[in-house]
Formats: C-alpha cells, structure tokens, sequence
C-alpha cells in the first residue's frame, strides 16, 4: 500500500500534546549509523525516532497545497524557509510538535551531536562547539590583523525543507550539493508497510561514467544517463540517510514508477551549511 | 606566467592531480636550478617536529632565511613575485577550470571584492568568490638517502599544490625513487581526511606514482581524499638532494 498525503490532520492544542505526544523529546538518534566511505562517507540509521512520535510527525506532515513545485531540481515539491516560508513559518507556529523538532534541529546542540556522531565515524570535519563571543571576538580581530594559516572559525547552521516527490515519476536530478553545505540527512517520513519498494524512491549514490565530471564542487546538475548507480539507500520508514558534501557527492532520486499513483515520498531533509 | 600548464594531463580519480612537462622554459628553469638556495638555510623537519625526513625554507617556517635569500636572488625575487600576484593565482585556477575543475573563486578587484563582502556580512554568509586567495611557496630538500614525507592530505586552508622538481637533467639517479605517490586509504576509517591527519605507509595503497624527473610541475587538488606521499627515498650512501619548489594556493580572508 502507498502512503497518501490525505493522512494530514489538524493541530491540537500544546496541552493535548504534551500529554499525547511528547513522551519523549523530538530528536534524531545516530546509534544506528553505519557509514560507506567510496566514493564519499554516506550512510543510514534506522530507527532514528521513537516509533510514537515519529508516527505523529507523520500524521502532522503539512499538507501539500503548502508546497511549491520545483522542476529546476527534478520532479519534485518543496516547503521550506527559501521556497514559500510565510506558509512554511506559518506551518510551525501551528504545529507545536513540528515546531518542538524544528527548535532542536536550529539548536547548536543538534550540530554539535551531529558531528560528535560523524567524528565517532572517522569523518572529522573539524567543526566543534563554538567558542565564547569573545574569544571569537578576539580570534576575529587577531585573524584580520595577522592571517594565520589556521582555519578561520566558521559558524554552521542548520535548516530543515519538506520535499515531496511524486511516486508517479516524481525524481531528483544528480547533483552534489552546493558548496555551503556541509552535511545533508534526509528522513523518511512515511508509516511502516506503507510504501511500496518496487516504485523506487531510493537515494542513489551516484559514480558518473566521466571521470572529467567527477569533481563538482558548484554543484552542476548531471543527467541520470550520465551516472552509475553505486548503491541506494531504499526508501523506508523512520530512517535517516546521512551524508558529507564532497567534491564527488553525487546522488540523486531516480524517477518513480508509481504510474497513476497520487502517494507521494515524503521526506524531511536537514542541511548543516557553513555560513 | 613563468609555469608552462599547456600540456597539462590530469587524472580524476581518486582526487584531481596531473602533472605538466616542461614546467618552464629552459633558460628559466636552469637558472632556477641554478641559484636553488644552498642547504644550510634550510631548517630540517626534525628540528621543527614535523614527522618525515625533509628540509624546508619557506615565509611560514623560516620567513627571515627566505625573505633574505629572495631578496639576494634577482632570478627567485622575480618568481616570488609572480607566484604573489593574483594573475598567478587565478591564472592556475582558470586552467584548471579548462580542464573541468572548477573550485569557484574568480578574480575579483579589490573595490569589487569589499562590496561583495558586505553584501555578504548584510546576508550573513561569505560567498567563495569572495574569498581572498593567496600563493606561497617553500623551498623543498628531500635527502636521496632515506627522504620522505608520510601520507597526508594537506591542510584545510589549502586549496591546489603544485611541485616543481628543480634538478639539472641526468643530475638524479631514478633508481633512488623520489617519485609523489598518489595514495588511497586503506582502511575506511582514512577515508575521509579533510582535517590532514598523518598516516603510515602501510595504512595506505598507491594508486599511482608521478617519478621524480627534471622540469616538471604535479598539481592537485587539496580535497578530503587527496593522500599523497614520497616513501623513503634508496640513495644509501647519496648526498644527492630531491629538490622542488612547492607552491600552495590557499584561502586566507
């Protein structure tokens, strides 16, 4: 059975929630990583949410007349602060569980653990907690007057889109991310049985048959026939893929084959970027 | 610019990295090799607790040994102002562009770049074309007898490497080794360097091998997988030295 968008409901009060919902804080658990390093580190975790609240993350998954189409990155539609944020700040002001996770996802605790998991996995970006504002401060002025061949101190932040693709052919062209982004994890958000596999909806890990185009570090957009397949994160419930922005990251979503299918492969993906 | 790159060959995979023969004109190159500062203006890796078996005189190990001899070599002073100028700097990276790299800052005049950059401070983000690129360049001694340098993957700030062999033709017995491995991890927990963490040779397989050879330029990329290395060098007995001229562009503002 495929997951259709009809599942959304509407927002209950925070005291409702509180009792019903929040059992547990909304927060992504790495414990099950495991990583793939060639051609760059990708991996998956599953389960990364307790079953209860990933089900009501689901349930209050926004409705898809919030979204916008984006054919620039495929077969594809999008809710995030860049594409229709008054509706998307509007979607979380109403939604106080989607809100709660969405606080944790802006916190710098949720950077830190996320590189705190990457580094257990032997890939150091070299990020750690910021430094007081002063010692940044200090840092900053000592960087401008006597340029040391440290790495500058840059701040990362983290922000969350909701994509849709459709099953019926729904896809994401190959790419590798832009150059800002430094890590990328993409959750599924769909209920347990409730997607058929043989529709597709992976995440490819792509290897392009031209050597030439193998550093993209601009983020180009590539053609499916262009790539090899390396492997592919199927697209399941309660799983988060976890990859690093490389020079070669190339991945993509190859069109569904849900032909005549309404469902649609929801996900929410939570970029680091360096500022 | 005084780097012939025309007749450049790179290989993709695992990371960028080619390599360029000549390098320089002949007059040029001989009078480089030529006036190649003497050894003992050299501080050794040992007394500056770097691990592998080198000399080194640069701006960032030893900047008054290196701005003097600049400065008393008409032939040096000329390149060290070259490599300083940004038509060399965003020279390279406009070639490596031709060849399908595009590591993104293009030249931007400094009035241009100020603007950019408070549009970018009023964003909140720093644009790479932004980024101030720079060039430095060390002198490099390798003793045929036993030289090395173990596997790394440079810096983060660095951005290209370009190592320039500076020998007479015939002067080195290819025998001795000397050549810049092209190296992957072995283990997968390597596999993903950017930080620059040092490895042993064993950790490592190479992939291949540029031999050590007269008028030649290697240029690669700084990536996170970029793992290069020279293994010990098997000149025993040699007081022959692996001479290069190493050049890094490197993002400093």
């Amino acid at each position: 059975m495929l997951i259709q968008n009809e599942g959304y409901r509407p927002p209950r009060s925070p005291q409702a929630l509180q009792t019903a919902d929040v059992a547990h804080e909304p927060r992504l658990s790495f414990e099950n990583l495991s990583f793939r390093y060639e051609p760059y580190p990708i991996g998956a975790a599953r389960p990364v949410l307790p079953e209860d609240l990933y089900r009501s993350l689901i349930d209050r998954y926004p409705p898809r007349d919030l979204f916008v189409y984006m054919p620039k990155f495929g077969h594809k539609y999008t809710l995030s602060e860049k594409f229709n944020g008054e509706a998307y700040h509007r979607f979380l002001r109403e939604e106080p569980l989607w809100r709660a996770f969405h606080a944790w996802v802006k916190s710098e605790d949720f950077i830190i653990e996320v590189m705190d998991a990457l580094r257990a996995h032997g890939i150091d970006l070299g990020y750690g907690a910021a430094p007081p504002a002063r010692q940044r401060l200090l840092k900053s002025i000592k960087h401008a007057l006597r340029p040391s061949q440290k790495p500058r101190f840059r701040k990362l932040s983290s922000r969350f889109e909701f994509s849709m693709l459709p099953a019926d052919g729904g896809s994401v062209l190959p790419h590798t991310d832009l150059p800002s982004k430094i890590v990328t994890i993409i959750v599924s958000m769909v209920g347990e049985g409730e997607w058929n596999p043989s529709i597709g909806g992976g995440t490819d890990v792509n290897w392009p048959k031209d050597p030439r185009t193998s550093f993209n570090r601009l983020n180009a957009r590539g053609r499916f026939e262009d790539m090899d397949v390396l492997d592919t994160y199927d697209f399941q419930p309660n799983q988060a893929v976890v990859f690093v922005k490389t020079f070669n990251s190339w991945h993509s979503v190859r069109p569904m084959t849900g032909v005549g299918s309404q469902a649609m492969r929801r996900t929410l993906t939570i970029n680091i970027e360096a500022r | 610019m005084f780097l012939d790159l025309d007749a450049l060959k790179i290989r993709y995979r695992p990371y960028p990295i080619g390599i360029a023969q000549p390098a320089m004109a002949d007059d040029v190159y001989r009078r480089c090799v030529e006036s190649f500062p003497p050894l003992d203006l050299f501080d050794n890796y040992d007394k500056i607790l770097k691990p592998g078996k080198k000399y080194t005189l640069s701006e960032k190990e030893n900047p008054k040994a290196f701005h003097k001899f600049i400065r008393s070599s008409p032939v040096w002073q000329d390149i060290h102002d070259e490599i300083k100028s940004d038509s060399f700097v965003y020279g390279i990276l406009d070639v490596l562009r031709d060849k399908d790299i595009d590591l993104g800052p293009h030249y931007l005049r400094p009035g241009r770049r100020v603007v950019k950059r408070a549009k970018d401070l009023a964003r909140g983000r720093l644009s790479p074309d932004a980024a101030r690129l720079r060039a430095r360049f060390e002198f490099s001694a390798m003793p045929a007898d036993g030289g090395h340098l173990i596997p790394h993957t440079d810096a983060p700030t660095k951005i290209v490497t370009l190592i320039v062999s500076m020998m007479r033709p015939g002067e080195w017995d290819a025998a001795f080794g000397g050549g810049t491995d092209v190296n992957e991890a072995r283990d997968d927990r390597l596999a993903y360097n950017h930080m620059n963490r040092l490895a042993t040779f064993e950790d490592m397989n190479v992939v291949a091998t540029y031999p050590y050879a007269a008028n030649q330029v290697v240029i690669f990329i700084k990536t996170f997988n970029s793992w290069h290395s020279v293994p010990p060098m098997k000149g025993h007995g040699s007081t022959a030295l692996r001479k290069t001229l190493t050049i890094n562009i490197e993002r400093f503002l």
